[in-house]
């Protein structure tokens, strides 16, 4: 067996990990030395809800009456609710996860956040995207900066995906190599045509821009292509919405063992104002019947044991509606994470509708928690402070890295 | 590539700057062969030789030239055609300024679409009561939406003042609304007219009318907003987008402006704005240090009144015509001369295309062209103004920019954002397929009219992706470009006789061009690529075989996607 730094750590530094010791906050390494482990078969499918997916719609404290005072007219009803335990229910528009949730392949985690929110969408995506503090300004998707902490991987077709239109987010920036892609099948066709032209020393940010784009697209199309030629189908049908499609392309890329740690998927529509009673639930359809095909379709393939769906949206919406039957711009909410190495249930903890600020829930929860546990727990990468800024993991996974 | 080698005056004097150029070039053999006193004897004689030349090109500076030409219409007007650039070309920096800037305009010269006029009393009964009426009505709002955008498009295409309309697309761009969520044609044409109106005048007359502009009170809640329960959606952008940028203002700001803009309502008889006191919170506001009991009209001027405005509004020039990384230096001194010149936005756009930062090599080829540059700078360089405005709007929403629709109230974030994998691709086949056909089809439309661009287009039945949701996800993609496909204003397969008889004629019309370029290969490839491509190509220029593929090497260089 090769004796290399990453076995090293795993036999004589381990302890040290602050998976180990949650709560101590630790730079296992410094950054140098804790890079270039590579990230294996393992694949990590982000969700995106745009607009500020309402929490407190999602995941109900119902058996709160304090819920339905600050929600007189858009408070999801009793009927309306399945019940997870510890006095929260979910939106039964969810009842597609159902499936996954009893299966305990599905955690709810409570309250992420981060001090002082910003409530602009821009702002606060950026936020969320960088791994940022509020009043700082960081360049760079933070899943870029893992990668780059990450052994490269040539074989690679891209390192991240992004299907079905938003932009790179998590993944932008440092030469993260990302590629979007509607439809695999005329990408690879297109991309045939493309010419390899080196970047040049004087070339411009923008032109030295248009040709990486246009190296990576080769490559990528040539692995996809190549991938897909021989996989076998999955034989799940999905849903014919929008967000159902991408998650159909998600699938197929992953069961032809497409090699690309990163999948991006976006859901827009979430910044409900107005009509609220009418437009979340359906939103909220959309992403389970999508997310529920995923699964099924990972787990005929063998493939569910090595993706984590995470979603992730820039803020919750305030706890009292406002008068058009919506809500306004809030601060915390809960996120899903789905897989076959997910422990189901429960974590982190719900912010108490008594203490409200401005309206408004406080966090309970660092966001860049999960960007901990991902980069420690589902990547088995050691901490980098630049990646999930000492951050303490949270315990989500049955199992670390194998 | 020797940039400046044209510098023709005067296109009846083509041989002057040959002649002078070649003068210097003989002096500077001179140089290297003389001892330095016949040097001297030598440079003095040049001079005098050239004499009243030399004492005029020092007074009025060097014209500036094809590529400069083309740096200033690639940037300000989408592309222009050969004839126009060599015109340009003669000019200084200064003439050449001052000729663009007198043609800019405030009426659109597209006949409006016949539904412009309808106020929201007409749409009401439109609408109708009964099942049947009102899907009716449905169909016919989704048949404005595709023709309002074929409507701009065929404006920016033909329109005699592109700067114009680079102008109305940078304020759209600036001060955002979304036709997914507003859902009104005839709001979204008006705020559109209201752009080119007062887009290159008073900018406080500018940043007043937007803040009582229906399609934005729809789009950012105000005529929701009441005194007991404000809105802050408007004055949160505002501040932050439209008028200051973040870190000028404060939460409390944003409350309280918003307690200023409650009660205004869309007045449905007339579609104006109007405050309705009774919804109005008229108690005492504090917006940006000033005090009083505020309306809409004193928060604008408070905003008008903050120092970092005129620089925020210069920032979004820099953006447009310079570079994407301005220098703050220079914004100050520009939003200096904007609000010194009575905020007259005229005044600054001179100031910035005669600034050094927008003539500096250094920004050349910069910025990446957005869909519309690229499509319709295409289209306005190769005088295709014929073709269809469906088939054009068409490309320009597959690649990414849906015009009425920027992805969100930032609008579209632009430069390197609009090149991704897919785009890339989608803009390698608008060059090597699309305006073949878009070649064809202009020639068709100049032989035989198609239907208007504004003919009544059919829709597609039970269209799941429509919906009466105002706040769906913004349409830049698929479902929403679909649907636009769905109209028929264009034939969407040309027939294949037709495209034998028509690519014979295409192909006549490039070797005609070809030939306007010039006898000499060298002085013809210098000037293709001085015309099209901002920076020397990177790729593989063919310089052999049929005239299209030679043409088509340029189009499909990198560097024609930069401006």
């Amino acid at each position: 067996m090769e004796f290399d730094r990453r076995s090293f750590l795993k036999l004589g530094g381990a302890a040290c990990l602050p998976l180990m010791f949650p709560g101590v906050r630790t730079w296992a390494l410094d950054e140098q030395t804790a890079s270039r482990a590579a990230l294996g078969d393992r694949i990590l499918i982000l969700v995106e809800l745009q607009g500020g997916n309402d929490g407190l719609n999602t995941v109900i404290p119902y058996r709160d009456e304090r819920y339905k005072e600050l929600r007189p007219k858009i408070a999801v009803p009793d009927s309306k609710i399945i019940d997870l335990g510890n006095h929260l229910g979910m939106n039964d528009a969810l009842s597609p996860l159902a499936d996954a949730w009893e299966a305990g392949e599905a955690s709810w985690i409570l309250g992420l956040g981060y001090p002082q929110p910003n409530r602009s969408h821009f702002r606060s995506i950026e936020i969320w995207e960088t791994g940022s503090d509020s009043a700082e300004e960081l360049k760079d998707g933070w899943l870029s900066r893992l990668i780059q902490g990450a052994a490269s991987d040539p074989g690679r077709a891209a390192d991240g995906i992004v299907l079905g239109g938003g932009d790179a987010g998590p993944f932008y920036g440092g030469s993260t190599r990302v590629i979007h892609l509607d439809d695999p099948v005329s990408f690879a066709r297109q991309a045939r045509a493309v010419p390899d032209i080196a970047r040049g020393e004087d070339a411009r940010k923008a032109l030295g821009h248009l040709l990486e784009v246009q190296k990576d697209v080769k490559r990528a199309a040539q692995v996809i292509e190549e991938k897909r030629a021989g996989a076998p189908t999955h034989g799940v049908k999905f849903p014919t919405t929008r967000f159902g499609k991408r998650c159909e392309i998600a699938a197929s890329l992953v069961t032809a063992a497409v090699p690309c740690p990163l999948i991006k998927l976006s859901h827009g529509g979430f910044d409900t104002h107005t009509d609220q009673p009418r437009r979340h639930p359906r939103l909220l359809a959309e992403l389970a019947a999508g997310l529920a095909a995923l699964r099924k379709a990972l787990m005929a393939s063998g493939d569910w044991d090595r993706v984590l769906i995470s979603t992730y949206s820039e803020f919750g919406r305030r706890a009292r509606e406002n008068g058009n039957q919506g809500t306004d711009h809030g601060t915390a909410a809960p996120h899903l994470w789905m897989g076959g190495q997910v422990k189901g249930g429960l974590a982190g903890a719900q912010p108490d509708l008594g203490e409200l600020v401005k309206n408004d829930l406080i966090y309970t929860t660092d966001y860049r928690r999960l960007y901990a546990t991902i980069e420690q727990g589902w990547f088995g990468l050691e901490a980098n402070p630049s990646v999930s800024r000492g951050a303490v993991p949270l315990d989500l996974l049955r199992t670390g890295k194998s | 590539m020797v940039r400046n080698l044209v510098l023709i005056r005067n296109p009846s004097r083509p041989q002057y700057a040959g002649q002078r150029y070649a003068l210097r070039r003989r002096t500077l053999a001179g140089l290297l062969t003389m001892t330095s006193m016949l040097v001297c004897l030598l440079m003095t004689q040049v001079s005098s030789a050239q004499g009243d030349e030399d004492a005029a090109a020092e007074a009025s500076p060097q014209p500036i030239g094809i590529h400069g030409a083309s740096h200033l219409l690639g940037r300000t007007t989408f592309g222009a055609p050969l004839e126009q650039l060599q015109m340009y070309a003669t000019l200084t920096r200064a003439e050449a300024v001052k000729m663009l800037l007198g043609t800019l305009v405030t009426e659109s010269s597209t006949p409006l679409p016949s539904w412009a006029k309808y106020l929201p009393p007409d749409i009401a009964k439109l609408r109708g009561k009964t099942e049947q009426s009102r899907k009716a009505f449905q169909k016919d709002s989704r048949r404005w939406r595709t023709e309002l955008r074929s409507w701009w498009t065929r404006e920016l295409i033909s329109s005699p003042s592109p700067l114009t309309e680079r102008l109305v697309l940078m304020w759209h761009g600036h001060f955002t609304s979304e036709l997914t969520k507003v859902r009104s044609s005839q709001a979204m044409l008006r705020q559109n007219q209201m752009f080119r109106r007062l887009g290159s005048g008073d900018f406080r007359k500018l940043l007043h009318a937007v803040a009582l502009d229906p399609a934005m009170s729809i789009y950012l809640d105000m005529r929701r907003s009441t005194r007991e329960k404000p809105n802050e959606n408007f004055a949160r952008e505002l501040l932050e987008l439209y008028g200051l940028g973040e870190g000028n203002y404060t939460e409390e700001d944003i409350k309280e402006a918003a307690r200023a803009f409650t009660g205004y309502r869309i007045d449905a008889r007339r579609g104006v704005v109007r405050k309705i006191q009774r919804r109005h919170d008229l108690g005492e506001k504090t917006v940006l240090g000033a005090k009083g009991r505020f309306g809409a009209t004193e928060v604008i001027d408070a905003v008008l009144a903050h120092e970092a405005c005129p620089k925020w509004i210069s920032r979004r020039f820099w953006i447009e015509f310079v570079s994407p990384t301005p220098d703050e230096e220079v914004l100050a001194s520009w939003g200096t001369h904007l609000s010194e010149n009575n905020w007259h936005l005229t005044a600054l756009l001179e100031k910035v295309l005669l600034s050094d930062a927008f003539w500096s090599e250094q920004h050349r080829g910069s910025l990446v062209k957005s869909p519309v540059d690229l499509v319709v700078g295409t289209i306005r360089r190769f005088k295709l103004e014929d073709a269809p405005a469906g088939a054009a709007l068409r490309t320009i929403s597959r690649l990414g920019q849906v015009l009425f629709d920027p992805p969100n109230v930032a609008g579209w974030p632009g430069g390197e954002q609009w090149i991704d994998a897919t785009t890339l691709l989608g803009r390698r086949r608008f060059i090597s397929a699309e305006l073949q056909n878009l070649s064809i089809l202009c020639l068709m439309n100049q032989e035989q009219p198609l239907p208007s661009d504004r003919a009544p287009a059919k829709e597609p039945e039970g269209d799941s992706g429509e919906s009466d949701d105002p706040q769906m996800e913004p349409p830049s993609d698929a479902a929403m470009v679909a649907r636009m496909d769905a109209s028929k204003e264009v034939p969407q397969r040309i027939k294949m006789r037709d495209r034998r008889k028509y690519s014979a004629r295409v192909s006549k019309l490039t070797e005609k061009l070809w030939r306007q370029l010039g006898d000499d290969a060298m002085a013809r490839n210098t000037l293709i690529q001085q015309w099209l491509l901002p920076l020397d190509p990177v790729g593989q220029i063919v310089a052999r075989g049929p005239i299209r593929t030679r043409v088509n090497s340029v189009l499909l260089d990198p560097t024609y996607q930069l401006k």
